[in-house]
């Protein structure tokens, strides 16, 4: 009897729900593809916003002749937050990273590690939107609204812009109804939703499916967009001229009419004069 | 075949050992998955602690609004690795695509700049499938361990029938009853059957009796006196029987007619110990024997009677 109590006492314990095996890490923050040349032990360290582009960054980037002839691998980080950024362009960690001229600006990264502008995609147009009235630049007109605005502060379009005009309006930011959002998506949602009666962000042409392009007022042109900066430690034309062809052809297959408007800053010449394009062009 | 009584009994042990043999098993199991559900839950705080750095919360604090279909992702993908363990985050910071439900374990977590709230969902049951053939299992030993006890009684009855067991009987041993009240004498294994006896002999056998317990070693001769002691106690008791109301006689000579009293009390003993010839001796005073009854070597004292022997109604 006390043998089988044993027994069953064991079948028991076995019976039991067993514990989860130790749960590994599942959060990606980089994507590595190998290039042609396997043996290399070069990487190239691409940093961008986000998870898709990252992957097709790499992809791309892998498959070209001149970079298999110097790195074995791309490995491309993409970022959670504002931060990451910092660290990746502040400290040169990236080769190759997607910034905001602002940024790039405040970190002097192009004097400290010689990031220079590969491919750049057009300038655009702050507005606010809204989706009932065309939104008023007045004091009267902000302050019983409620205003969806970005949560990142190196956002121009849906941070910084909106409030350097509250600030010139002299509207204390205290007396204003100010939800956030962490992306641009998400802020069409809000207003697409009535959570929100007017935005800051830009315009695309697929807005027009959900607002109204009579409803928005600019507040800032020519607002220069993200850019393709190369780390350009050595004089290393060939890279430089290799990445601005293959991130254009990138940004044509996109099918955003704004992604594909991309600008080249550098002639990539057969003679090997690799010459930049003139520096109107880059400072704007 | 068996007495229905019995087979019920034998029922009766199979359905014990059966329900004490699935509650073992039951109570292990029980106590197995609550020592894993703990581990498992204290593994999915430790991998979200891990992972809170990438996890994009709000945080009023800081403005920040968070990434609500991230948070759903991950939710996603925790629940993916977790899925045989039974255990399933509901939700991070009270983001959560679930149906709403009650049965939530809430745990908070406590970062240095903030805290956060993770809901679990643990399946509780305790009864799985395979029970049944645990089920099967404990009927089939609790089967065998009562038909090893069938065995083993029928074993015990045939063994019991060949030697009959030996009765130790622990009968007690009777006593002498005396009652001042009715004076009587009995025996204790047939109180109704009471002897009277007069109040000479009742009383010189009452003091008899306490002289005789008090001093084993003093010898009484018919030829002797009767020591003092023994007259005291006589009178003693003669008193009680006056108080008793049962005499308002001047109290007896004792040490007359001595033997007279002896044979009194003697033809009292033998109506009462009539059955029990053996035990009578312990009690009854010796007769003289041979030589004539004015032998000198003659002890008409108890030699072996104790306190034990004798109870006294009405002392």
């Amino acid at each position: 009897m006390f043998l089988s109590l044993i027994l069953f006492f064991y079948i028991g314990i076995l019976q039991g729900k067993p514990a989860v095996s130790d749960i590994d890490a599942f959060i990606e923050t980089s994507f590595q593809c190998d290039t042609k040349s396997e043996v290399n032990l070069n990487e190239l360290v691409v940093y961008s916003s986000g998870k898709v582009l990252a992957e097709d960054v790499a992809q791309t980037l892998c498959a070209d002749d001149i970079i298999s002839k110097q790195y074995g691998k791309v490995t491309s980080y993409w970022g959670y937050k504002t931060s990451d950024t910092i660290e990746f362009l502040g400290k040169g960690i990236a080769d190759l990273i997607l910034a905001k001229e602002n940024l790039i600006n405040a970190f002097m990264a192009e004097s400290t590690y010689n990031y220079q502008a590969v491919v750049g995609f057009p300038d655009y147009t702050a507005y606010l939107i809204s989706s009932k009235e065309k939104p008023r630049i007045e004091k009267s007109y902000f302050l019983d609204k409620r205003i969806g605005l970005l949560d990142y502060p190196t956002s121009r379009s849906g941070h910084i812009l909106p409030k350097q005009l509250f600030k010139k309006l002299d509207i204390n930011l205290e007396n204003l109804n100010i939800t956030y959002a962490s992306s641009h998506t998400e802020l069409r949602e809000l207003l697409a939703s009535g959570k929100v009666d007017l935005i800051s962000s830009y315009w695309q042409d697929s807005d027009q499916q959900r607002f109204s392009i009579n409803y928005i007022t600019p507040i800032r042109d020519n607002i220069s967009g993200s850019r393709w900066y190369l780390k350009m430690q050595d004089e290393n034309t060939d890279l430089l001229c290799a990445v601005q062809t293959r991130l254009t052809q990138l940004a044509h297959n996109q099918n955003s009419h704004y992604f594909n408007h991309v600008e080249s800053f550098w002639e990539c010449d057969l003679n090997q004069q690799t010459m930049k394009v003139g520096d109107s062009n880059a400072a704007n | 075949m068996l007495p229905i009584r019995i087979k019920l009994a034998y029922g009766a042990v199979f359905l014990c050992c059966c329900l004490a043999l699935f509650a073992t098993f039951i109570t292990a199991k029980a106590y197995k998955t609550t020592t894993n559900d703990a581990l498992t839950l204290a593994k999915v705080e430790n991998r979200i602690a891990l992972d809170l750095n990438h996890l994009n919360l709000p945080d009023d604090f800081l403005k920040h609004s968070g990434s609500k279909d991230m948070v759903l992702n991950y939710i996603a993908r925790l629940n993916a690795q977790l899925k045989d363990s039974g255990v399933m985050v509901y939700s991070i910071e009270g983001i959560s695509d679930y149906p709403a439900r009650a049965d939530l374990i809430t745990k908070q977590l406590h970062a240095p700049q903030k805290s956060l709230t993770v809901s679990f969902v643990v399946a509780s049951s305790l009864f799985s499938k395979n029970d049944i053939a645990v089920l099967i299992l404990v009927s089939l030993v609790s089967a065998a361990l009562t038909y090893l006890l069938f065995i083993s009684e029928r074993t015990k009855i045939q063994i019991a029938k060949h030697e009959p067991e030996v009765e130790i009987q622990a009968v007690e041993k009777p006593k002498l009853i005396v009652d001042l009240q009715n004076k009587t004498l009995a025996a204790s294994c047939a109180v109704d059957k009471t002897v009277a006896l007069a109040n000479k002999p009742l009383c010189f056998y009452l003091a008899l009796v306490e002289f005789c317990i008090e001093h084993p070693d003093v010898v009484l001769n018919q030829n002797k006196d009767v020591p003092e002691e023994l007259l005291t106690l006589a009178n003693k008791y003669f008193y009680r029987l006056v108080e008793l109301g049962h005499t308002i006689r001047k109290r007896p000579n004792f040490t007359n007619s001595l033997e007279k009293t002896l044979s009194e009390i003697r033809a009292a003993l033998d109506e009462v110990w009539q059955d029990q010839l053996e035990i009578k001796e312990t009690y009854y005073p010796p007769k003289a024997h041979g030589e004539g009854s004015r032998s000198r070597l003659h002890h008409y004292g108890l030699k072996s009677i104790e306190i034990a022997d004798i109870e006294v109604i009405g002392k």
